[in-house]
Parts: structure tokens; sequence; C-alpha cells
């Protein structure tokens, strides 16, 4: 009798947020529900000042761009799994790493072309793992994509090919791109594991073509690469006249409801849709996927007849909301356009108001833009759709007024104002808004983090005749068009397309600060919490004010002890926020920007945080191979 | 003393410079905004030295000019987060600006 205060003080001692741990991140997520929340309870913000590099590892897969190879992208989230830190590169190698020293365990070469075949670099966002829960060879297995659509699955003890899957351990996937197949199913995005099944999705080669491969989502066992079933996103009529709605980002799962949640992009041509008038109705959208039989449960068009390629960019991000007493298993899609969709996840219709507005009508050849698009009003979206930026004073008068003669010059009529052939701004940019680094929620609180690139672009429609031309005259025979900028041909379409950020000639953006920001919403009522300035821009190495802040690529990672751990801005450092406010508490300078989420863990006692820093050149012309790991240690 | 104390922190800026331009990962290494720091840096030991060597007229006007380019530079560290190459810089333009106004001045004949 008298052990029992001694038992009850012990099991609440192991219920203590300090005794929470972290044992796995083991998806590019963390988890299947996508919510990016680490239960490492000691990370806290007063703990920050005791987080220390551990160690750093570089791959060695890296390229500028300046010589044989294209340019590198990395944005892999590292996996723990199997007492392990496995990577993916963009050379399309897997790397095993001691996660507490980071020596080499073993890596594992695709030997994958190392060619631009669709993105116009060569990119890599990490590798996936399964385990069937036995022991034996392959019985934990590492997979990894490459550009030129293999899969390969390997034994995550000594990395050799699991000879049992596909063909001696690679598995063609691009034996099913059998319909307008003018590019290969990339790899690119580590596949989502849900059990024993693999579902995989594909990256293409964005504003080039009309009639492209439909998108779809296949599903193939983990242990033989058998294809299960295959969902198309195309209705089959209008498959000789389009394509893509493919799934290029990373994909959430609930199985328990047994669905598998789907962000789809836009069909092709991306920035003009006379080829494609009738509706497409799970383009753009999210899209619920049964995961045993590939049947749609259900869908949410959140772009309509999408020519801004505002594809959804991430993984849905699944929790728990109370809702008048009761508990809803909900949906949250941040979006390129900025807006924040709450669904119910089990049938798809909003938890919050979303409301079918007016849109400006094209005159564009052939274009029928939908008359209405949806609109969320809650949570606030985290873009400022009321009004486009103001003109940047610094920049228009160290451009004698260019930038106000651009205002006067270009098409906004508001969101989704159409492409022109005048020039339209694109605000948010193609690129968002939020893009695939999504939002971490803290599945205790239903309190969402995200991070926010403020950036206006111009995007300029060019009739067929002239197109040719004038990439001539621009260029002078040279590359049109680098990493999402420059001319691009549409081809199949009366337009080609010039897509550029919306900077003065000295090179500065003409549009007002802050270039990106930072923000928590409560989920429960749709309240924005904070929202603040975050990272520091920067161009020709001169950092901007912080007040300006950073457009952003990757994502945020909330700790159970109330610390959010981001890289993603231009400045190359990566960071530690208080959750609670959004204010900084710890930052770190590392190779280039971390354009990628961390994986936090716990390992042998400590809790690590892990980022792979790769650049990216939409943000700034600074690659790297870097990995870098900080500990923090038990007090 | 304080003309020593102006080149030598001006020499000490511009081997910082030259370290944050070349040094991998100093998260401006091999800018143009580093380029610019390293030209200036450079610029002001020969700057601080030339006028202290010239006669009374080109003194002033070299004086100047170095003190605009010490200035310039010290905002390009800043700017660049290059805080000890701003606070060498800094000390060198002081150091220098109390040269000029107190120190010994060279009589030309």
């Amino acid at each position: 009798m008298r052990h029992i205060p001694r038992l009850a003080a012990l099991c609440l001692l192991a219920a203590s947020p300090l005794q929470a741990e972290q044992p796995e991140w083991n998806t590019f997520n963390g988890n299947l529900a996508a919510t990016k929340f680490a239960d490492a309870a000691t990370l806290t913000p007063e703990a920050m000042a005791r987080l220390e590099r551990a160690w750093e590892f570089r791959t060695g897969d890296v390229s500028d761009g300046s010589g044989d190879l294209p340019e590198t992208v990395w944005s892999a989230t590292p996996i723990y799994a199997n007492q392990t830190l496995y990577l993916g590169t963009p050379f399309y190698r897997i790397i095993a790493l001691d996660p507490a020293t980071g020596a080499e365990r073993w890596s594992y070469d695709t030997k994958s072309t190392l060619e631009a075949l669709t993105q116009p670099a060569l990119k890599n966002r990490g590798v996936a793992y399964w385990e069937s829960g036995t022991e034996g060879i392959c019985e934990k297995r590492v997979l990894i994509g490459t550009m030129d659509a293999t899969l390969h699955a390997v034994d995550a003890d000594t990395g050799l090919p699991c000879t049992d899957f596909g063909q001696n351990g690679v598995l063609n996937v691009n034996k099913w791109n059998d319909t307008n197949a003018v590019f290969p199913f990339s790899l690119l995005q580590p596949p989502t594991v849900v059990g024993d099944t693999i579902l995989i999705g594909w990256a293409g080669k964005d504003w080039a073509y009309t009639v492209e491969p439909p998108g779809n989502l296949m599903a193939v066992d983990a242990r033989t690469g058998e294809l299960l079933w295959d969902t198309g996103f195309i209705p089959p009529e209008m498959i000789p006249v389009t394509g893509t709605a493919n799934i290029w980002s990373s994909m959430s799962a609930d199985p328990e409801l047994g669905l598998v949640y789907v962000p789809v992009s836009s069909p092709s041509p991306n920035y003009w849709g006379g080829n494609r008038t009738d509706p497409i109705p799970l383009a753009t959208s999210i899209a619920a996927i049964r995961i045993d039989t590939g049947e749609v449960a259900w869908s949410f068009q959140h772009v309509h007849h999408d020519i801004w390629d505002y594809d959804t960019p991430s993984a849905p991000t699944l929790i728990d909301l109370q809702r008048d007493g009761q508990t809803v298993p909900a949906l949250v899609q941040t979006t390129k356009q900025g807006f924040i969709f709450v669904l119910d996840r089990r049938t798809g219709a909003p938890l919050f108001p979303v409301e079918e507005r007016a849109v400006p009508a094209s005159d564009a050849e052939g274009e029928q833009v939908s008359p209405t698009q949806p609109f969320a009003d809650v949570p606030v979206p985290t873009i400022n759709h009321a009004a486009m930026p103001a003109v940047w004073p610094l920049a228009d008068l160290l451009s004698l007024g260019q930038c106000t003669k651009d205002r006067a010059t270009y098409r906004y009529e508001g969101l989704y104002t159409p492409p022109s052939e005048q020039g339209s701004f694109l605000w948010p940019a193609t690129a968002g808004g939020n893009n695939w680094g999504g939002a971490a929620v803290d599945p205790r609180t239903g309190i969402l983090y995200v991070n926010t690139s403020q950036v206006v672009q111009v995007l300029r429609l060019i009739p067929r005749a002239t197109y040719a031309a004038e990439v001539e005259a621009a260029t002078g025979g040279g590359p049109a068009s680098g990493n999402e900028a420059g001319f691009y041909a549409q081809e199949g379409s009366p337009y080609g397309i010039e897509l550029f950020e919306w900077r003065n000639s000295l090179g500065l953006p003409c549009w007002a600060p802050p270039f990106g920001t930072f923000s928590a919403y409560d989920l429960n009522t749709g309240e924005r919490l904070y929202e603040r300035p975050f990272g520091l821009a920067q161009q020709w190495g001169f950092y901007g004010l912080r007040s300006w802040g950073s457009p952003t690529l990757g994502g945020p990672v909330i700790t159970s002890g109330g610390v959010i751990l981001i890289g993603a801005s231009m400045d190359n450092r990566v960071r530690a926020l208080d959750a609670a406010t959004g204010t900084e508490i710890w930052s770190d300078l590392v190779a280039a920007p971390a354009v990628s989420i961390p994986a936090v863990f716990t390992h042998q006692g400590a809790d690590y945080v892990v980022w792979a820093v790769g650049g990216n050149s939409i943000l700034k012309p600074r690659v790297a191979d870097q990995v870098v790991a900080y500990r923090l240690d038990p007090p | 003393m304080l003309f020593a104390v102006s080149i030598l922190g001006a020499v000490t800026g511009a081997i910082l410079a030259v370290a944050a331009y070349l040094t991998p990962d100093t998260g401006v290494d091999g800018t143009t905004g580093a380029m610019l720091a390293v030209l200036g840096s450079v610029v002001l030991p020969i700057g601080i030295f030339l006028s202290a060597r010239s006669g009374p007229r080109a003194r002033w006007w070299l004086a100047a000019l170095t003190v605009i380019t010490g200035v310039l530079t010290a905002i390009a560290a800043y700017f660049l987060m290059q805080n000890l190459l701003m606070a060498a810089v800094l000390v060198a333009l002081l150091a220098f600006l109390i040269h000029l106004f107190t120190g010994p001045r060279r009589v030309t004949a």
C-alpha cells in the first residue's frame, strides 16, 4: 500500500512533459499527419542557449551549375529511424549516418543520370523508410527516387539492394508513363509509406508543354514494387488536350480512416487554359484517396480552372479540433495563394466559411476563366489580398521612378488577375505565399505555425507568332530560362510566357517589405495570434533590416517545449523562435539557405535537430552539401 | 601614436575584409558587397598614409576622400554583419580624425 504514492509519482514523472521523447522522425514531415510536431519537451526557449553544434557532414553531392552538371537544389528532410540518420542527395545517393557523430555508416549510389530532365536543377527532397516489424535482411528499407523515374529500395542496415523489389531493388516507375510521355516521371519527393503500401507521386516539367502526362497517384507493394492501383486526376476525355494535375509534393495519411490526403497540382499548360475549358475537378485540389482501393473519397478544389500555377503545394496537416464541444477530425491546407483551408477530413466539408467570389475576366485568346473562385477569410490569409504591396520608395527612388511606372504598366485587379499580354502582377508569386514546406501544428493546442513569402512577380503572355523572336532578342541565343524565371514556351498553346520578379534596374524589389513573415494561428477559432517579419533578406551580400524579413523555402518544426525550429530564409541561417511570440531566440550561420525541414529526434537520451543545408537559386545563387546537427544534452 | 593606431586599425580592417570575402561560409564570402568592403578597407590605410605625407592643400582633399571611404566601408561592414570589420574601420577613422585635427602638421617649404 505504501508503494502507491511512489508508483503514482513515477507515473506522473513518466507523463511529465520534461520526459517526452521523439523516438523517430521517419517521414518527410515527421509523421503521417504532417504536423511537424516533435515531442521533445527539453527543447524549450530557455534551453536554446545550451543547443550546441554536434557535428557536420559534407556529402560532396553539390553543383553550382558552372561546370558540366546542372545546379543542385537540396531540400531533404533527414530521416531518423532504425537508430540511423538517412539522407537522399541531389546526385540521387542515399547516405546513412551515425546520429551521434555524423560518421558515415554506408552509402548507396543509384547511378541515376545527372541531367535536368524535368526540373531545371538536380533536385532531391530525401528518402522514405519502411519496416515490416520483423527482423531480417530488407525487413527495414530505405527508398529513394531519381530524376529519371526509378525507385530504389535498399536494406536499412547495409545499404544493399533489396532484390525482391522491382528488378534487383530497382522499380522502373516510368514504365507506367504511357500517355503523352513528353518527359519522365521524376521522383524528387520521397514517396509516402502507409503500412505496406508505397504511394508515389512525381514531378514533371513545368511551363513547357500543353499536352503532358496526366497526373496520377500510384500505389505499389512495399516488398515487391507490384502496382496495386493507379488513380488519375485528369478526366479521360480531356487527356488528349491537357495533362499534369500531378502530385509533386508530400502527402499525409490517416490509417484509421483508411485515407491518404494528396495535394494535386494545376493542369497544363500552367498559364493559359483555352485548351481545357471543361471542368477538371481534381486539378489544384486536395483529394482524399482510399488507401486500399485508390478510389477518390472526396476532393476540394481550391482554384477553379487554374491559370496561375497555384498548385496545392504541401501535405495537408491532420489535426483534431474542438467544435461545439465535439472533437472534429480536421485537415489544414496552406496554399500558394495564402488561404488556409480547414476541412473535415472525413468529408472535405469546410470548417470555416468558404465563399465563391467573382474574379476578373481574361482578354487572352481563347481563355475562359472561372467566373468565381473560393475565398476563405477565416483564418486570415497569410497574404493580404485586399491590396498588392505598395511601391517601395527606396527602390523607386534609386531607379528614378521605374517601379511607379511598372505599377501603372502591368495589370492587377486583385487575387486571380489573369495572365495577359500587357503583363499581369502575380501576387502572391507563383511559388507562393506558402509552398512545399507547409505548416507545423501543435496537436495539443491546435496552433498552426507557418512561414510565408511576400513576393510579387510579373507574368507576361507572349503570342506564339512573336515568341521565338522575343526570346532571341532578350537572350541573344543564351538560356531562355533559369530556376523559375525567364521565358517558357508552353508549346501547343497560343502563348509562351515570360516570368520575372518585380525588381528595378538595380535588382532591388519594387514592392515594399516585408518580403517574408512568420505567423501563428489558433485553428479552433481561426484567430491569427501573431505575424512577424522573418529572416533577413540578402542582396550582393548585404543583409536587409529585420523588419524587411526574407522570402522562404522550407518549413518549420514545433517542439512540445514550445520552440519553432526553421531554416528557410535567404540569409544562410537556421533559427529557433519562441512559439508563443514568434521572436528569435537562437540562430546559427550555415553554408547556404537551409531550404529544408529539419529532423528533430531523441537519440541516446539527447535531443537532436538536423538540417540538410543545400540552397536553392530561387532564393539566391548559393548551394551547399552540408548536413549540420545540433544537440541538446539533458540538463 | 594616433597615426599608428589609425594605420593599424585600417590594416586590420583590410585583413578582416579579405577574410570575410575569401573564407568559406562567412555568409558573405564571394559576394559583391564583401568585395566592395575589401576595396574600401584597402584604400583606407593608403588614404590615411598619403594624407599624412601630403602637402596642406592635398592633405584636406585626401583626408575628406579617406573619411568618406571609411564611412562607406563601415556602413558596408554593418550591412554585411561583419562587426569586427566595422569596429576596426571606425577605430581607424576616429584615430585618423583626431590625428588630423590635433596631431603634428607636416610643413612643406
